[in-house]
């Protein structure tokens, strides 16, 4: 096998090439441009009066969306669905790099990046800034655990397997080895504890980034007590629906051993989420237009027949109406369905926190006019840019470890003769991997 | 700080002086047109009713250094803080900009320095060179701040910590006595600076006026600024 490898011209993998470089080119102007931002000043659409833009919207996004992990977890073993097993380790992957982009957001976005220290040296326990530091880095914690024991048997494999990547399986596994029945079963449990661990954390998490806003008492639009059930149901169903959308338009290049119907599955779970969704926006927009209270009236009549109305109804028709039509008949709840409704639903989601982000900050309290924010082209590159770095993070990441090809091939292994010729090499692996 | 409306011209002298004082940093057109100049003390009007029957009110708006300040518990980094004389502060030095008490000020007292400081000849000859720092020796006064922190209105504190040092008397009540930069130059004397808390202080007197209100009010962050309604 080595040798042929050797005789064989090295292949040029072309989509996964122009992937990663314009994906790290698009990262690399987001970081000139805020270097040159560091230097000269600040260019975006934000002022005194709208201090926050499109980066946080997007990083109250990406929190969002890192929920789709935890749910795919929790299905697996919370509900025991065995279904969603085999892209249970895919959901958390995508979980992590969503998170990794968060603190991104934020780096671009400080004033002051270099002092993003200060959040650990002085950090103010009142500040639902810190209380996002401390629940932010203990699920990436408890997120890199999971997948870690999630994959371990395929590192192992992989590492045992002949490859000029050898050494950064063993790295990673630090030595670890050991695929006895027993031992697969301890990280089998240590998985399914982990995903107890997960959920709460994650509920946790989202009302988190709710309560960022909930708790401005000036600001009518921020102030209410839907902001944390909304932002956890928002984040849920974003979540989920980047999942589904990753798996349709990547699980196949990544080889990712998905079980036929699970898309399918995902995109049903999505239509009996998305009308709690719609429901809880209801709900707050009835209390808001029931009464006379003129500031959350006043940024509400704004966002649905204001200025904000185009994106308003894009988000309303296309966001939770038309994916909720696509994904609650069996008929159109296809791969492609899905696909499409969990696309619009994304974009959906995205809209919403947009709405939800700048429109209370465009109300003065005192005496003044309506304030005006539209994101400049260095807040479109910048935004752009991270979200080039997650698609880098995600190549990069299943084309270092194919876990999800080495799934399969463990599980044909176990399910097929165990007599076939195959079985010299992985104690030939092995042998070489303990000289290691 | 008590601002009496009756007595105010809208002349705007007290945000000139200000400015002067804290070496507030000019924007330019450019960027004051996108909503970026810093004001301390910021000048509002506020047309109430309709032709005929309107209402003018124009009113200078400094820091409220709020009794329960919004701004102060959402400071992730303790950046800003209300010192024990009661006055809601900015380290300039340990803020990181995130700008989330920008977000919770509802008087939108707070400004950012989306820029570095351009320097305007005449304010770089004549910059007030003082420098206060708080217990812990960071620079929370009137010297130049860098590009990417908050700043806002400190009530003057060089001027009152320089009193403290000199053992002079502090308030309008005195006649000589130490006040803030807009309460020195209003030409009108509708400004009126001192200690709230002591009952022989004219700010203490003019706060329980019965013309006396506090902008809204209604939030529950008990702004230490009065203003006296047009009578």
């Amino acid at each position: 096998m080595p040798e042929r490898a050797k005789q064989k011209p090295r292949n040029v993998d072309m989509p996964f090439a122009i992937v990663v470089i314009g994906a790290a080119a698009l990262f690399g102007a987001a970081a000139f441009i805020r270097l040159q931002e560091l230097s000269v000043g600040i260019d975006a659409g934000t002022s005194d009066g709208v201090p926050w833009g499109l980066l946080v919207v997007n990083y109250v996004a990406f929190i969002g969306l890192s929920a789709g992990g935890v749910i795919v977890s929790s299905l697996v073993h919370i509900l025991n669905i065995r279904r969603f097993r085999p892209i249970a380790t895919f959901a958390e992957l995508l979980a992590i790099i969503s998170i990794l982009l968060v603190p991104v957001f934020i780096f671009l976005d400080l004033g002051r990046p270099e002092r993003a220290v200060n959040l650990i040296l002085f950090g103010r326990i009142e500040s639902p800034l810190v209380w996002t530091v401390v629940v932010l880095s203990t699920y990436l914690v408890v997120c890199v655990a999971y997948l870690y024991y999630g994959v371990r048997r395929e590192l192992v494999a992989l590492s045992e397997r002949p490859g000029r990547l050898r050494w950064l399986y063993r790295l990673v596994l630090a030595g670890y080895k050991d695929v006895t029945p027993h031992a697969l079963a301890r990280d089998e449990r240590v998985v399914r504890r982990l995903a107890f661990v997960v959920l709460p954390l994650a509920v946790v998490l989202h009302s988190i980034t709710g309560l960022i806003f909930a708790v401005v008492v000036g600001r009518p639009g921020y102030n209410t007590a839907i902001m944390p059930p909304l932002f956890v149901v928002s984040a849920v169903v974003s979540g989920i629906a980047l999942v589904a959308l990753v798996i349709v338009v990547a699980g196949k290049r990544v080889k990712l051993p998905v079980e036929r119907g699970t898309v399918e599955e995902l995109g049903r779970i999505l239509a009996i989420l998305l009308p709690i969704l719609g429901y809880l926006l209801l709900m707050e927009w009835t209390v808001v237009f029931y009464g006379a209270e003129p500031g959350p009236l006043n940024v509400w009549q704004f966002i649905t027949s204001g200025s904000y109305a185009a994106l308003f109804w894009a988000m309303v028709i296309f966001g939770l109406l038309m994916p909720f039509l696509i994904l609650a008949p069996r008929r159109t709840r296809t791969r492609k369905g899905v696909a499409v409704a969990s696309a619009l639903i994304v974009f959906g989601v995205m809209l919403e926190r947009y709405l939800i982000v700048i429109a209370p900050l465009l109300f003065p309290s005192l005496p003044g006019d309506v304030r005006a924010y539209a994101p400049t082209s260095s807040e479109a590159v910048m935004v752009a840019g991270v979200y080039g770095l997650g698609i880098l993070l995600l190549a990069l990441s299943t084309k270092l470890f194919p876990i999800g090809d080495m799934y399969v091939r463990l599980r044909a292994r176990e399910a097929g003769a165990r007599v076939s010729a195959a079985t010299g090499a992985p104690e030939g692996g092995g042998t070489a991997g303990g000289r290691g | 700080m008590v601002i009496d409306l009756d007595k105010c011209t809208a002349c705007q002298a007290c945000i000139v002086a200000c400015r002067i004082e804290n070496n507030v940093p000019a924007a330019g057109a450019e960027e004051t047109e996108k909503g970026r100049a810093i004001f301390w003390n910021q000048f509002f009007s506020e047309l109430r009713g309709s032709f005929p029957d309107v209402n003018l009110r124009m009113f200078p708006r400094p820091c409220m250094h709020c009794e329960d300040p919004p701004c102060v518990p959402v400071c992730p980094v303790e950046a800003t803080y209300k010192d024990e004389e009661g006055r809601v502060l900015v380290r300039y030095d340990k803020c990181i900009g995130c700008r989330y008490c920008m977000v919770a000020c509802p008087y939108g007292a707070r400004y950012f320095n989306w820029f570095p400081t351009r320097d305007i000849e005449g304010q770089v000859n004549d910059r007030n060179p003082d420098v206060v720092r708080d217990s812990q020796g960071w620079a929370v006064g009137p010297s130049p701040r860098p590009m990417g922190v908050v700043e806002k209105c400190t009530l003057c504190i060089q001027r009152l910590e320089l009193a403290k040092e000199e053992g002079a008397l502090v308030g309008s009540e005195h006649p000589d006595g130490v006040v803030s930069a807009c309460a020195e130059t209003c030409p009108a004397f509708a400004i009126s600076f001192g200690d709230l808390e002591d009952p022989a202080s004219e700010v203490h007197r003019l706060s329980l006026d019965k013309r006396a209100f506090r902008l809204l009010e209604e939030l529950g962050t008990k702004p230490q600024v009065y203003y006296l309604t047009e009578g």
